[in-house]
């Protein structure tokens, strides 16, 4: 199976907000590492590679439903396209299911799941994506054309804000003229309902690094390029996007044999371009789509992904 | 050609692995990556393979163990991740086939996780073995990352070195002592005294995760 190898750049058009998970705090912090760069040991700022993959996964089972004309699923079908399933009782190897789901659904056969009691192995290896910045110059490669590798002079704290929101009790506030005469005098004796709160984030033009290597088929590449097509809609990273945070651009470039880079896909400004490859393993994979929902029974695929008994040929 | 002494350096992107124990054991490597090589398809659940003879390219001992150490590495730091998982809650209306219900993400098909997974931080673990400097890099291609889950993000090697060396450090060495778990069953043969090292049951070959595999071991103090 041919070995494909990415070195991504997402370049931040918007504030990034991807935090660690602390409920009891107030002000949210980044979400942060301990790694080593090169000898020395630092704490960066950190995309975890989870995220991204769970985002490809919505995107990439959007796609996939949409070309078969918005199937709906039962749930536990539902849970193993968009968030990969779980494990419901002691492991099996069903060789027949993990076939037919490797020939169906090249989306999964790429990014793994549980399948009622079967795990069924991803294609993906990949980092975690790093911002361009001090901390992390012995690991961004040195070659890459999108890189302002101006950026390696700054730590990645001098990249980041704080920024305080409010959300404010509009039954004290002068909206309160729209409440009825029992509710309005009750307000007026309560408390406010307010909430102060903090984050922090990356700031615009930062950019992050990501390393994506693909031991796959070219139907599974042309899954993963589903996935990022579908993406490129709202190309958004992280939270918040409805407060106007993690709008970005996208440069892929496809490492070749020589060490050289290639340009893979790129999307900017929500506009998506692919290469010759991408389009190709797409185009490859559009047909594959229609020529399924066209010959297959839709019952028996659905019936294959909730681990019933199933007919269908391979 | 005859097998030689060899020293491994995996070259880590990041120097972050997720293991619990921080085994890294050389022989579970190659074995993953001769299937990866031989047998892809085992690796992906698509075929099964009973009475399967596997060749790994380590010589074995008289005990049938292969000749090949734990990984060794300096540890900078050891701290603790975590990973999501939880129902896609934006998606449900448009692609599930009820109109109603309720999504429980406590329990059952829709349960929500959030996994906690010990990440070590480390220098670029060393091995020894014997075998064929031929031979090894030709699997060693085949392994992307270190530890558990790779397609996360954590582990991923960058490249691999492999080098001759002088002596075979793949049981014991004059600089680190027990390079691999050692059962304690044949604590005698080991002309060591092995005493002060930690006992703990853990796999003395591959695939680890097989109960049979597993035996009380002397463990070596393979965190420099």
């Amino acid at each position: 199976m041919p070995v494909y190898q990415f070195n991504s750049v997402y370049t931040l058009k918007a504030p990034l907000s991807h935090q660690a998970v602390d409920p009891n705090s107030v002000v949210k912090k980044l979400n942060t590492v301990t790694l080593r760069n090169g000898s020395e040991i630092e704490q960066v700022f950190a995309y975890s590679g989870n995220a991204l993959r769970g985002g490809w996964r919505d995107q990439g089972a959007k796609y996939l439903l949409n070309h078969w004309d918005h199937l709906k699923l039962p749930q536990k079908a539902f849970n193993l396209i968009f968030t990969g399933g779980n494990l419901s009782g002691n492991q099996v190897v069903d060789v027949s299911r993990a076939q037919a789901i490797r020939h169906y659904f090249p989306l999964l056969s790429l990014l793994g799941g549980a399948i009622g009691n079967q795990i069924l192995a991803g294609k993906i290896t990949q980092t975690f994506a790093y911002p361009v910045c001090a901390e992390t110059t012995a690991i961004v490669p040195a070659n890459l054309d999108p890189i302002d590798y101006q950026a390696q002079k700054l730590s990645w704290r001098r990249m980041t804000e704080d920024k305080q929101f409010i959300r404010l009790d509009d039954s004290k506030q002068t909206l309160s003229t729209y409440l009825d005469k029992t509710t309005a005098k009750k307000a007026k004796s309560e408390l406010p309902a307010q909430m102060l709160y903090g984050i922090e984030y990356l700031i615009p033009n930062t950019q992050l690094w990501h390393n994506l290597e693909v031991d796959c088929t070219e139907l599974e590449l042309g899954a993963l390029v589903s996935c990022l097509a579908e993406w490129a809609q709202a190309p958004y990273l992280g939270g918040m996007s409805a407060q106007g945070f993690g709008l970005c651009d996208l440069t892929m470039l496809q490492e070749t044999d020589d060490d050289s880079q290639t340009p893979f896909l790129t999307i900017t400004g929500g506009k998506l371009q692919l290469a010759p490859l991408a389009k190709q393993v797409k185009d490859q994979y559009d047909t594959y789509l229609k020529d399924i929902y066209a010959n297959t029974d839709m019952t028996q695929l659905i019936k294959l992904l909730e681990g019933k008994k199933w007919q269908l040929s391979l | 050609m005859a097998t030689e002494p060899l020293k491994i350096t995996a070259h880590l992107v990041d120097g972050r692995i997720n293991s619990a124990d921080g085994l890294l054991s050389f022989a579970s490597i190659i074995y993953y990556a001769w299937f990866k090589r031989w047998y892809p398809e085992k690796v992906l659940g698509t075929l099964k393979l009973d009475d399967l003879l596997i060749g790994l390219p380590l010589p074995k001992d008289q005990h049938g163990l292969y000749q090949a150490s734990v990984g060794f590495y300096q540890q900078y730091a050891q701290t603790t991740e975590y990973w999501n998982s939880e129902p896609d809650w934006e998606r449900g209306h448009t692609y599930l086939d009820k109109d109603k219900g309720k999504i429980n993400p406590s329990v059952g098909v829709q349960r929500a996780y959030h996994t906690a997974e010990t990440i070590r931080v480390i220098s670029d673990p060393v091995f020894y073995c014997r075998g064929k400097i031929k031979k090894i890099p030709q699997y060693l291609n085949y392994v992307k990352a270190l530890g558990k889950k790779g397609s996360v993000g954590w582990g991923r090697v960058k490249s691999w070195s492999v080098e001759p060396i002088a002596e075979d450090w793949s049981l014991w060495s004059p600089k680190h002592g027990l390079m691999r778990p050692w059962p304690t069953k044949y604590q005698a043969e080991l002309g060591h005294d092995v005493s002060d090292y930690f006992v703990d049951k853990t796999a003395i070959k591959p695939p680890s995760w097989q109960h049979r595999n597993q035996t009380l071991c002397y463990i070596p103090d393979f965190i420099k």
